[in-house]
Parts: structure tokens; sequence; C-alpha cells
């Protein structure tokens, strides 16, 4: 137990005077660390915006489909769908997105006459629900278009004639991602700008009462109406899942290159020894060194090397990301960037991505400077006496 | 499902450890063809060096790979669950395909021979003769392969696994509930035999191991069957008192946070045991070229055989005393 | 004493065996030494000194031969036990002091001790006795490139001394040194060798046979030992 301490002790007083050289060593490595941390952060906390997204969904979800295209779904359905057993309530839902060409953003528009569950709102002019020349509006618009509370806002229907609305309430919600960019107009209003027919919705939420049962309805409304999609949230969340972490993965093996490369620089630093390093293991060796203690103390200089850039690499990840906002990764993940010009993302990582982060970062260093630190521990006691 | 962060971490490294290995075992090739004690040459002189690097090589391996075991085990237990549809624990994440099981097999016999060389290798440094070089080179032969079927295994069975396709959980473990309830609380009778065997073949190991050391394989024969016994009785029977609940066979529930994580102590205490006994076996073995004194060795590995055992055992009957007497 | 404290017999030492550079530089030497005496190694410079002192120090195996070292048959050890013997029973001092620049004196002597089990606090008392003993004492925190010449051999010589080893085995203590610093080193020598120590000097500095305390003159060349002048 004392021989590591002291050895321990010998190789960070070893490092810390060859700190110059090291310098270099670690900030490149803090670097890269920094980079794939931040990839792995970044990607994380989209998936954590979908999970967020995604539990406030219905369990079955009804489209209509045809030649492939989503079209209007009609009244008719509500009610055919409604009687089916199992099935607890069918909300029809009234959306659709709208291009915006001044900011060249995409907005999302939703029918309601109140404010959908999950939503909280900032601040409201007005009580009840929305008139038809009123709307809600997630800060998105707002902010690009600098406007507030009690403004007008100015949409163009299908048709191409502009329609005013007041802004009369701000929300928010737990997750930005969908709701940032989310106005929430009144039915009538909605099917005027999105050109959806009276009578017709975009879709079809059904509630069960059992969602262990969800399958099984859906698999009923699938063979009752041939011409309908039904999607259930359980396969969506398996789609986002498999997206945001199929979308993360790549990235993360992109960034794995650049660990690689900086790999290889490794080992060339480490199995490359100077003259002086060279010497300074003959001496150790000659006074009474194991090849076991040296490889100890090189293991530990690679342990404190890594270590001490993995944190920092960690650091200025999660500065990168959660306070800067990836402006690094922004530009890769162009929908993204074009969608949600200022979108925030939450402060959450979990325990498995630092865990993968220090086994990326740490075990291959480690690995990669066995052999050299083995050449440098097996230098002959004797040499040190004959090279006098 | 190579792409989820847990499965990287994995994938990668076994990579490592395969790439060590394959040096490992190219590198100890020219000392098993042309090791000389006797001689002082040049080469003799290069392959003594060497062997300080493979030894390294594996000790760090062991390490790395008892972690990527744990790892193995958090991410079926706790972290595939949550992806995977219909899965529920690791019975259901290690069956989604054909190769869940034998890569959690393939795992933990790695682990065995990890020990088994670096028990001959420690043996050996002790020696001023090396008395097991090269012999105990051989040893990393399997350990290569067994490296590689992981490597292959783990890929196989992460890139195979569908998330929307639904897995089979441990339903069927779920033994129809109709027992009653004055059968959980007495053990359910088919297993009686089983207990019977069970708690017998604890005592013989302690005996064996404690009062037998000229018999180890004895021992050993014991311990597997012990062993055997031991995880059988565990999925079967007391399971259910860690549970609580009459109907869940479950096997892997207990390494869940909910049961304190006592599933990772039983099954460290049981490999433990099972080494031990197969290390003490090992050492009547090679204990002929030895010099140095062996009985502290020996000690250390009954010790831990004995303790190993009886820390299964002991954890598993309080649990299910507990039953017994607070009803 | 029945048994000499080092008995070396038919000591051949090659160099790069069986490649085409072979190279023997030892020729069956036999010597012996014996407890408390010191030991002077004379040759000119090529003849097998340094070769002798790293196989009487157990720094390297001899090629063929026996070697007993305190009562022990070191002569085919491998490198990991050598050492072990080393740690206890034997001090070296190199040539050009062969100190770790970049370090102070303190962690240069203390250098020696790491590879023993000892706790901090013995380390340092085993240091600053070390350094006591060779007067370098007020000089502990400085950095070798702070040290002068005289003051950096001292140091050499307290990392050799800080092991309490019972065989001393300098080569070329002297060399580098203006005569008033080498009869310091050399009286510390003597000092080893009248606290019961073996030293063993290899030089062809005349002062050392001059003022050191000498049992035993050894001539090498070419390998062989000469018969004494």
């Amino acid at each position: 137990m004392n021989r590591w301490l002291n050895i321990l002790d010998y190789a960070i007083i070893s490092l810390l005077r060859r700190r110059r050289k090291q310098i270099a060593l670690v900030v490149i490595y803090t670097l890269v660390v920094a980079f794939f941390a931040s990839v792995i952060f970044f990607t994380g906390a989209l998936r954590q915006e979908a999970v967020y997204v995604l539990s406030d969904l219905p369990e079955l979800w009804v489209q209509r489909l045809a030649g492939g295209r989503l079209v209007p779904i009609a009244q008719s359905k509500i009610d055919s769908i409604a009687v089916i057993r199992g099935v607890k309530r069918v909300l029809p839902r009234l959306w659709g997105y709208y291009y915006d060409s001044p900011s060249g953003a995409v907005f999302t528009i939703t029918g309601s006459d109140s404010l959908p569950k999950g939503l909280k709102l900032l601040d409201a002019a007005i009580g009840g629900g929305l008139d038809s020349n009123q709307v809600f509006c997630g800060s998105g618009f707002p902010e690009t278009h600098f406007t507030g509370l009690g403004q007008q806002l100015g949409l163009i229907d299908y048709k191409g004639c502009l329609h005013s609305f007041e802004i009369v309430g701000r929300f928010s919600s737990q997750s930005d991602l969908l709701t940032r960019d989310l106005i929430i107009l009144s039915p009538s209003a909605a099917r005027k700008i999105l050109g959806i027919a009276k009578n017709n919705y975009t879709d079809l939420a059904v509630e069960v009462w059992n969602p262990d049962e969800a399958e099984t309805v859906g698999r009923k409304i699938d063979r009752l109406f041939p011409s309908v999609r039904v999607v259930t949230s359980a396969q969506l969340r398996s789609t986002y899942e498999a997206l945001f972490s199929h979308r993360g993965g790549i990235f993360i093996y992109g960034a794995l290159i650049s660990l690689f490369s900086f790999l290889i620089l490794a080992w060339d630093r480490a199995s490359g020894l100077s003259r002086e390093e060279r010497q300074e293991l003959g001496i150790l060796k000659g006074i009474g060194w194991q090849i076991s203690d040296v490889l100890w103390m090189k293991f530990w200089e690679g342990a404190v090397i890594s270590l001490t850039s993995t944190i920092c690499g960690l650091v200025l990840a999660y500065l990168h990301v959660f306070y800067l906002n990836a402006p690094l990764l922004r530009p890769f993940l162009i929908g993204w960037s074009v969608l949600y010009p200022e979108y925030r993302l939450q402060p959450a990582f979990a325990f498995s991505e630092v865990l993968l982060i220090v086994m990326l970062a740490v075990v291959p260093f480690i690995a990669a400077t066995i052999i050299p630190a083995w050449r440098g521990a097996v230098t002959d006691p004797a040499e040190v006496m004959q090279n006098g | 499902m190579l792409t989820h962060t847990w499965i990287i971490t994995q994938t990668l490294g076994q990579t490592i450890a395969v790439i060590l290995l394959l040096i490992v075992v190219f590198k100890s090739l020219p000392i098993l063809m042309h090791w000389n004690r006797e001689s002082a040459s040049f080469l003799q002189l290069k392959l003594e060096r060497r062997t300080y690097l493979i030894s390294t090589i594996i000790q760090f391996v062991f390490w790395y790979q008892i972690a990527g075991l744990l790892l193995f085990l958090i991410t079926v237990n706790n972290i595939l669950p949550g992806s995977i549809k219909g899965a529920m624990c690791a019975t259901g994440v290690l069956s989604v395909n054909i190769f869940g099981y034998p890569l959690l097999w393939i795992k933990l016999i790695a682990v065995i021979v990890y020990a088994q060389f670096l028990f001959l290798n420690r043996m050996d440094g002790r020696e001023p003769l090396y008395p097991l070089t090269p012999n105990k080179y051989y040893w990393l032969f399997p350990a290569l392969l067994l490296v590689i079927a992981d490597f292959i295994l783990s890929l196989l069975y992460f890139s195979k696994i569908e998330p929307d396709i639904i897995a089979t959980c441990c339903s069927i473990s779920f033994s129809t509930a109709k027992d009653s309830s004055i059968f959980f609380i007495a053990a359910n009778v088919r297993m009686v035999p089983m207990l019977i065997f069970f708690y017998l073949s604890f005592a013989l190991l302690v005996i064996s191991v404690i009062f037998f050391n000229r018999g180890p394989e004895l021992s050993f024969v014991i311990s597997l069957g012990f062993t055997t016994t031991a995880v059988f009785l565990l999925k079967n029977h007391f399971v259910k008192y860690i549970y609580g609940l009459p109907s869940h066979n479950c096997l892997f529930d207990i390494f869940w946070g909910r049961y304190y994580y006592i599933g990772y102590i039983l099954f460290s205490a049981l490999i433990i045991s099972l080494i031990c006994s197969l290390l003490l076996l090992t050492l009547k073995y090679i204990e002929k070229g030895l010099s140095a004194p062996v009985k502290p060795i020996r000690k250390i590995l009954q010790w831990g055989a004995v303790l190993g055992s009886t820390l299964f055992t002991l954890l598993c009957s309080i649990y299910w005393l507990n039953w017994i007497f607070l009803d | 004493m029945a048994e000499p404290l080092i008995r070396a017999q038919k000591i051949v030492k090659t160099f790069n065996t069986g490649r085409s550079n072979e190279l023997t530089v030892l020729h069956e030497l036999d010597i012996e030494v014996g407890k408390n005496t010191f030991v002077l190694l004379k040759g000119p410079s090529g003849s097998g000194k340094t070769t002798l002192l790293t196989i009487l120090g157990c720094l390297a195996r001899p090629t063929s031969g026996n070697l007993r070292c305190m009562g022990e048959e070191v002569s085919h050890w491998p490198e990991k036990f050598l050492t072990r013997f080393r740690q206890k029973y034997i001090g070296v001092v190199f040539q050009n002091f062969n100190l770790i620049g970049g370090l102070t004196a303190f962690r240069n002597i203390a250098a020696a001790l790491i590879p023993r089990n000892l706790s901090n606090k013995a380390i340092d008392a085993r240091v600053r006795s070390a350094a006591e003993q060779v007067r370098i004492g007020h000089r502990l925190d400085f950095h070798i490139s702070e040290l002068s010449g005289g003051e950096m051999q001292r140091v050499a010589v307290a990392r050799c001394l800080v092991g309490d080893p019972q065989i001393i085995i300098a080569d070329e203590p002297t060399a580098h040194l203006d005569s008033r610093l080498a009869s310091e080193i050399i009286w510390l020598f003597n000092q080893m060798k009248r606290n019961g120590k073996t030293v063993i000097v290899a030089t062809h500095d005349p002062l050392v046979q001059e003022q050191a305390d000498i049992d035993r003159v050894l001539c090498i060349r070419d390998g062989q030992l000469q018969p004494e002048e």
C-alpha cells in the first residue's frame, strides 16, 4: 500500500517537473474529450426532450391515408371509432405546419378552444377560451418577430389572404422542443389557415380505458377502416428512441475517429522516450526499482493525465452544450438549427453518459500506453553503469 | 441497437480486449517455443522481459473484463428493459435473441480462465526459477478464444436486438399462482429434495475444503454440484422470499436497486467460492514444482471457498427463514 | 566466517550472445571478497571493470559461472529477484553522479526508497540520516541544478547509503572532481569501511590508491585478472 502511494507521489512530481511537455498533450486530450462528450450530452439532451414530449401523447393515433399521403379525416369516423369496445374517448385534432417567410422558420399551428394539457400559460390577457381572432403562442414567435402580449400576429392562409390575430397568451412547458414553435388558434381560424374543410380533422387521438389493450384496439380500428393508419404511442416512442439513438450513435462513431487519431499521437509520444526519460528510467532501475514499479509509475502517470483531461473535457462539454447551447454542433444537426434558432437545451445528463465518456477516454489511453511503458520499464539496470 | 451509448461502450471495450489479447498471444509464441531457463542468451533475457508485458496486459484485461461483466449485467438488468418492449427484466432482454444467454456464459467462463492464469502467474512470480513457464502460457489460447467469442457474440446479440419486436419476458417464469400460501411458506414440496441436497452439499463443501487438503478434486466436484444447485434453487425457490411474491420466479430482478442489488453480492460470493475451489485443485497439481511455501496461499483459497459459499447460503436462508418466522 | 561475502567463480560475460557482434568481456574470473574490506579495482578503460562491477553488484547476470553473494547463489536469478536482493544488500554510486534532474536533493535520495514499503515518515527519517552522514543535510531542499559538483556527488553517495547496504559498489566516483573534492569523497568511503561495510571501487585515479584505506587491489586487463602489483 505504501509502495503504491510512494510511486503515485513520484509519478505526480515527475509529471509536474515535465509539465511543459505534458500541457500540449493534456490540452489536445481535453479538446478531444470535450468534443465527443459534447456530442453525447447533446444527443442525450435531445433524447430526453423527446421523452418529455412523448409522455403526454394519447395511446393511439388515427390518420387517414390516400395514395400514401396524409389527408384530412371526416367527422363520421369519430363516431364509428368511439363505439369500439375499450375506447374511452376520441379526440379530433386540427394541426399543420406554417412556413413563416420573414423569419424563415416553420411553426406548428394547432386548433383548439383552450390550452392543451401539459402546457402552462406564462401570461394571459383572457380568462376563458379563444375567440376566432385570438391566439396563444409559444415563446418562439414573439421572439422572432419582436412582438408580445396584446400585439397583432399576421398569418397567411392557404389561399394567400392575410389574417390578423391578437396574441392573448404565452405558454411554456417542461420541454421547449415541440412547444416553442407552437401557435394555438381557435378551431375555425385554424381550419381557415390550414385549409381543412368543416367537419374534417387532421387526425384523431384515441384514448383507451386500459393502456395494455391499445395494441388490440388499434388492430381493430385498422381492420374496420382500410384507409387509415394507426400509430400507437409505444411504436412512436420506440421510433423516436431509435432515431435519436441512431443519430447520436453516428455522431459518437464520428467522434471516435478523433479519439483514435489522438491515441496514435499518444502512442507516438509515449513510445518515443526522450533521452532524458530513458536515462531517468535507467537510474531508477539502477537504484533498485523493479520492472513492476516502473510499470506502476507509468500507469499512474497515464491515469493522472487521462483523468485530468477527462474531467476538464467533461466540464468544457457541459458548459458548451448547456450554457452556450452547443454552437459548434448545431450546424451539423441542420434540421434543428433551422427550426429552433434560439432553442435552449435542458441540462440533463445520465450516469451512463458520463460512464461512457470515462470508458472511452481513459481505457484506450491507458491500453495504448502499456506497451511503451513496458519498453521503458525493461531498461537494463546495468545500462546506467555502462553508459556512465 | 449498436448506436446505444451503453452498447457502444461495451463494443469498444471488447474491441480493445481482443486487440490486447491478440498482442499477448502473438508475443507469447516465442516464449512457448524458445524458453530455456538454463540459457543466459540474449534471446532468453528478451523473453524474460516479455513475461512482464504479458502479465501486465492480462492483469489489465482481467480487471477491465470484470468491469465489463458488471457493465453487461447493468445493461441487461437496468438499461435495456427500458428500450425493449415487453422486457421487464434481464430474462426478457437476454432471450430477445439466441445470443443473449451464451454471451453471459462466455463472460463468466472468461473470468474463471483469467483468474486461473493470473493465479499461475502469481505463483510463478514468487519463484526465482520460473517453474511454471512456459506452460502457463497455454492458458492464453482459451482466453483469446473466449474474448473473440465474446466480441462476436456481443456484436451479434446487440445488433440483432430490434426495439420494436416484443420480447417475452419472465411471464413463463411466473409459475401458476395456485399454490396456497401454506405451501408458499413451507417451501414447495418439489423443492424439498433439492433443498436437502443444497444444504448437504454446502456442509460437505465446507468440510472437504477445510479438512481434506489432499483431495481438492473432491472439493471441486462438490463445489460444482453446490453451485449448480445454488443457482437452480435461487431461481426456483429463494427468489420468492427475496421478492416476497409467491409466484415470481424471475432470477434477474434481484439485481435491482429495489432489492438492494443483492444479486450482485450473491453471484459474486458464488463465483468467488467456485474459483477458489478450482484454484485449490490447480495448486495441488503445480505444488510439486514450487519452492516457496504454499501454505498461506492455500489458506487464503480455503477461506475464499468457505466464506463465499457460506455468505451465499446464509443470505438465502435468512430471506427464507425471515418469511417462515414472520408469518 | 566460513564463507566470504562474495565468491565469484569462473565468471564469463558475453554481450549479444548468438549474434554476429558477439563480444566476450570477462573470461572466467575468480574473485573472493571478505566482509568489511575495501577493494580497489584497477585497469585501463575497456578492460571490463564496469562489467565486473555490474555483476558483483547484481545489476546483471553472468553468462556463465557462479556467483554467491551473502550466502545466496544469485547467478541465475531473474531480474526481479536480483533487484530485490540489491535493494536489501547493495548500494551503488555511479560515474557522473547520475542524479535525476529537476528533482530536489531530498527526492533524489528518497527515490531509492520508493520501491520499499515504507511510510512517508520512515522515508523522511532515513533520507535525513543518510544526508547527515555525508554532511549534505542543509542542502536537501535544493534542486540538483543548484548544487555544486561536490554536493552532487555527496547526494549520490547518500542515495547509495539510504538503503543501509552491506556492500557498496562505486564506479569512478572521483571522475570529474578536483582533488579537494575527490579527497572528501574518498574520506566518505573510508568512513563506510569503518562502519563495517564492504566497499568495491573501480577507478584509475591514483589519488584513491593513495588516500583510501585499501585492503586489496585487483588489476583487470582484457577481461582477466592480473597478478597484484
